[in-house]
Formats: structure tokens, C-alpha cells, sequence
């Protein structure tokens, strides 16, 4: 009873994180600073910021579009769109990570809204042309493109928790502050996020 | 199915941070082991999805393109609340917020009472910033009034009640100008009908509206008005002799020529 109690307590003390810990874990060095700085103006400071989110913002984007054009002109976007806005951002709220994400996001949406595009099930339709399934390609030479095209199956919500969890590395509390949703919802759509794509690489690998 | 998010989700953090293998989970977790499986493998290979980076080209380019773009339109030096100054703007509101309501309150503090004082200070700061202080002296003088009647019943409290009354008389008698004696005039009066009714002798106050019955009247000195006319006329004409007769018209002797 006494051992079960204190592998209890072990269990939660080492996967609980309070908020200051998530604070800690930003992956921007001085975080608090550069933003009060690039809030005042200065360039050099959002400069800063830019070359450590760069990286990170591009991935969510490669993965949320079809092209890597695509995702080289809407990740300047989003960068152009967080120096004219940054007066709304309010550190205490969110994690700056998180806010490029929920701007990505709606450039992302006006991307495919503005040019009418459809192309998850064109880019499913045009695969078996390559005389591989998705699940081949996925399995044997994990393609980002296979995985990019994979993904698109998913809901838009489903896609933002698996792009923000796995490729760009936020916890479950992040993304559900960048999401606005609650934790357990968050779990939820991961869940089923990842039976659909375990099911749909089934389907495609007996197909 | 809640617990198997979590489960899912516990699994996941710790094969991400290292903390243990994908077997060890599902060894953990022998009940689910079968679903956790095909999620845990997908989910895997979802995560080679890091390996993706933008090209050094791009990364560069855009740097300079932001750059330039942060130089055509530089952001305006913004107001951020930084935590400091939230404390110190959150302190001050609450300060400013408890001096109003305290203000307030004491409006209706009598002679005695702790808020009192505060009541006499913030009358003070009215009288000092209104433009017209002689008005706010016969507000003052009527808080006085009903104050002392008010407590009647207590000596002390209704003496330091009058004395209040009393500088506000002084003030009023010292500084109140031709233009207002009307006013003031009869504002006493109504103090003096009300403190009567109250059966409250106040003798400076019927000092100040009549003068006391039986004393000598006060017998103003006459200051010698100047004459308008100098006392020295000079005369243009020769041999003409002007006179010095103080305030009447001067007259001249001119010396009559027999033929």
C-alpha cells in the first residue's frame, strides 16, 4: 500500500509540469525580453526571435500545405503579419510560439480560401499513379510528402495537434492554449487523430 | 476512454522525452497494450516529420526581406504594461479608489467620529481648489450649523462643532468682499434662525449680523480729502503775486494803476 502510494506520488511529481516549468521550456533564450524590446520597436530583437521560430514555423506550415513554395511564402508571411501586429500580443497569455502558430494557422486557411484550392483528395487521387499506396510509401521510405499528403485525411483540428505535438514539439498544454481548447480535449483529438491515420495506412497497405 | 487518452498521451511523453521505450509502455499498460501499439508507431513516424527544415536560402532571404520590411515600417514605440508597472498602475487605481470612497463616507462623519478629520481635510482641499471660496465658506458654515444641532446633546462634540463655524465666520468676515455681504448677510441670519431654534447661543454670530445694543458706535475718523486744486498757482502774468489760500479758488492781487 505504502510502496503504491509513493510510486503514485513519483508518477506525479514526474509528469506534472507546473506553468512555471512550461515558462522554462521555451526554446527562445530571453524570450520575455526580446519581445518587450521588438514590442518597442526594435528590429534587431525580432530579428532574434525570427531566426529562433523560423525553423519550427516553417515545418507547421510545410505540413499544412502542398507545396514547399507554399510554405516558403506563407512562413514569411507570418513573420511579416507577427512585426505588424505585436502590439497584441500579450505575453502572460500565451507562449510566443504559440501565437505565430495561431497566425500561421489563419494564413494557412486564407491560402486555401484565396486560391480555392482542394488538395488532399487531388493529391490522394493522383498517388496510386506512382504505382506506390501511401501506407508503402509511409512504411518503407517514410516520405514527407507521403506523410504531408497522409495528414491531409485528417480534420483541420486533428492536423493541428499532430503537426503541433510531433513535428514542432509542443506539449499538450501548449497546444491546447494555442488551440484555445482544454487539455483533455486536446488528448481526445490526438486519439483519434492517430487511429484515423493507423486505419487509413491499414486500408492502403491491404488495399 | 478518457483514461486511454491519458494513457496514450503518457506513453507518448515519455517515449518523446526518453524516458522509456515503446515496449516498456505497452508492458506498463498490458490492457491496451494492442491499441496503443498501432498509435504509438504511427506516431513515430509522424515525429520524423522534424527532420523537415527550411533551406538555409530561404532562411537567409527572408531575414533580409524582413528586415527591410521592419525598416520601411517601423513600429511606433507602444505602451506595454510590463508587470511592474501593472502592480504600480493596479496599486494606484486602488489607492485613488479607496481616497473616493473614503471621501465619501466621511462626508456624513459629525464631530467625534474617526472620520471627521478626514471629512475637515477634504473640505479644505474643496475650499483651496474651488473658484469661488467665499461660496464654499457658506456651505461649510451651513455643514457647521447642522452639525452642532445635530449633536446638541454632546458638549464637546457640539463645541468643536462651533469652533469649525467660528473660523468659517472669521473667514468669511476677513475675506468676504463688498459684492458678497448680501449673501453672507443672509446666510447668518438663517444660522442664527436655525441655531436659535436649536436653543444655541452663538454671540459672535449676532455680533456679526447687528451691532450690540447699549455699546458706543464706533465713530469713523473723516480722512481730509485733497484739494483738487494746487496750492500754488502760478502766475503768468508780471507782477501778479498769486496767493496761498488752501482749498478755495486763489484769487490775485493786481495793483491798481492811477492814471
Amino acid at each position: 500500500m505504502r510502496r503504491n502510494i509513493i510510486r503514485s506520488l513519483s508518477f506525479i511529481l514526474l509528469n506534472v509540469k507546473s506553468a512555471e516549468d512550461l515558462r522554462s521550456d521555451s526554446l527562445i533564450p530571453d524570450e520575455t525580453s526580446l519581445i518587450h524590446q521588438a514590442q518597442s520597436g526594435d528590429a534587431d530583437s525580432f530579428a532574434r526571435l525570427y531566426d529562433a521560430c523560423v525553423e519550427r514555423v516553417y515545418r507547421y506550415v510545410y505540413f499544412r500545405v502542398a507545396d514547399d513554395a507554399t510554405a516558403e511564402d506563407i512562413t514569411s508571411q507570418v513573420f511579416l503579419k507577427a512585426w505588424e501586429h505585436l502590439d497584441r500580443y500579450r505575453s502572460g497569455s500565451a507562449s510566443f510560439m504559440a501565437w505565430l502558430y495561431t497566425i500561421a494557422r489563419n494564413q494557412v486557411i486564407d491560402h486555401y480560401r484565396t486560391r480555392k484550392e482542394s488538395v488532399p483528395l487531388d493529391k490522394i487521387a493522383s498517388l496510386p499513379a506512382t504505382g506506390r499506396t501511401v501506407a508503402e510509401q509511409v512504411e518503407t521510405h517514410f516520405d514527407l510528402q507521403a506523410m504531408r499528403d497522409a495528414l491531409q485525411f485528417l480534420t483541420e483540428e486533428q492536423q493541428q495537434v499532430l503537426i503541433l505535438k510531433f513535428i514542432v514539439e509542443m506539449t499538450t498544454e501548449e497546444i491546447a492554449q494555442a488551440m484555445n481548447k482544454n487539455e483533455g480535449a486536446v488528448r481526445a483529438l490526438q486519439m483519434r487523430a492517430l487511429q484515423t491515420l493507423s486505419k487509413y495506412l491499414k486500408e492502403e497497405k491491404f488495399a | 476512454m478518457n483514461d486511454f487518452d491519458r494513457i496514450l498521451d503518457d506513453c507518448l511523453k515519455q517515449i518523446t522525452s526518453g524516458a522509456s521505450s515503446l515496449d516498456e509502455c505497452l508492458a506498463r499498460h498490458p490492457e491496451h497494450a494492442a491499441h496503443l501499439k498501432p498509435l504509438l508507431q504511427i506516431a513515430a513516424r509522424v515525429e520524423r516529420g522534424r527532420e523537415v527544415k527550411p533551406s538555409p536560402t530561404f532562411k537567409s532571404q527572408t531575414r533580409v526581406h524582413l528586415y527591410a520590411h521592419m525598416q520601411a515600417h517601423p513600429r511606433r514605440r507602444t505602451w506595454t504594461f510590463t508587470p511592474v508597472w501593472r502592480v504600480a498602475v493596479s496599486l494606484a487605481v486602488l489607492v485613488m479608489a479607496f481616497l473616493v470612497t473614503g471621501t465619501a463616507f466621511a462626508q456624513s462623519a459629525l464631530p467625534g467620529q474617526p472620520l471627521y478629520a478626514w471629512k475637515l481635510s477634504s473640505e479644505k482641499v474643496w475650499r483651496a481648489v474651488a473658484p469661488d471660496p467665499v461660496g464654499v465658506d457658506l456651505s461649510l458654515a451651513d455643514r457647521r450649523v447642522d452639525e452642532a444641532i445635530t449633536v446638541a446633546a454632546d458638549p464637546a462634540r457640539k463645541a468643536q462643532a462651533l469652533n469649525g463655524y467660528l473660523e468659517t465666520l472669521a473667514r468669511l468676515k476677513s475675506e468676504g468682499e463688498a459684492g458678497d455681504k448680501e449673501r453672507i448677510s443672509l446666510a447668518l441670519k438663517s444660522h442664527r434662525d436655525k441655531l436659535s431654534a436649536a436653543a444655541i447661543s452663538v454671540p459672535e454670530l449676532d455680533h456679526s449680523i447687528t451691532p450690540p445694543s447699549g455699546s458706543n458706535p464706533i465713530i469713523t475718523p473723516v480722512v481730509p480729502v485733497p484739494s483738487p486744486l494746487p496750492k500754488i498757482v502760478p502766475s503768468l502774468v508780471p507782477g501778479v503775486v498769486p496767493s496761498l489760500l488752501p482749498n478755495i479758488v486763489p484769487t490775485v492781487h493786481v495793483p491798481i494803476l492811477n492814471p
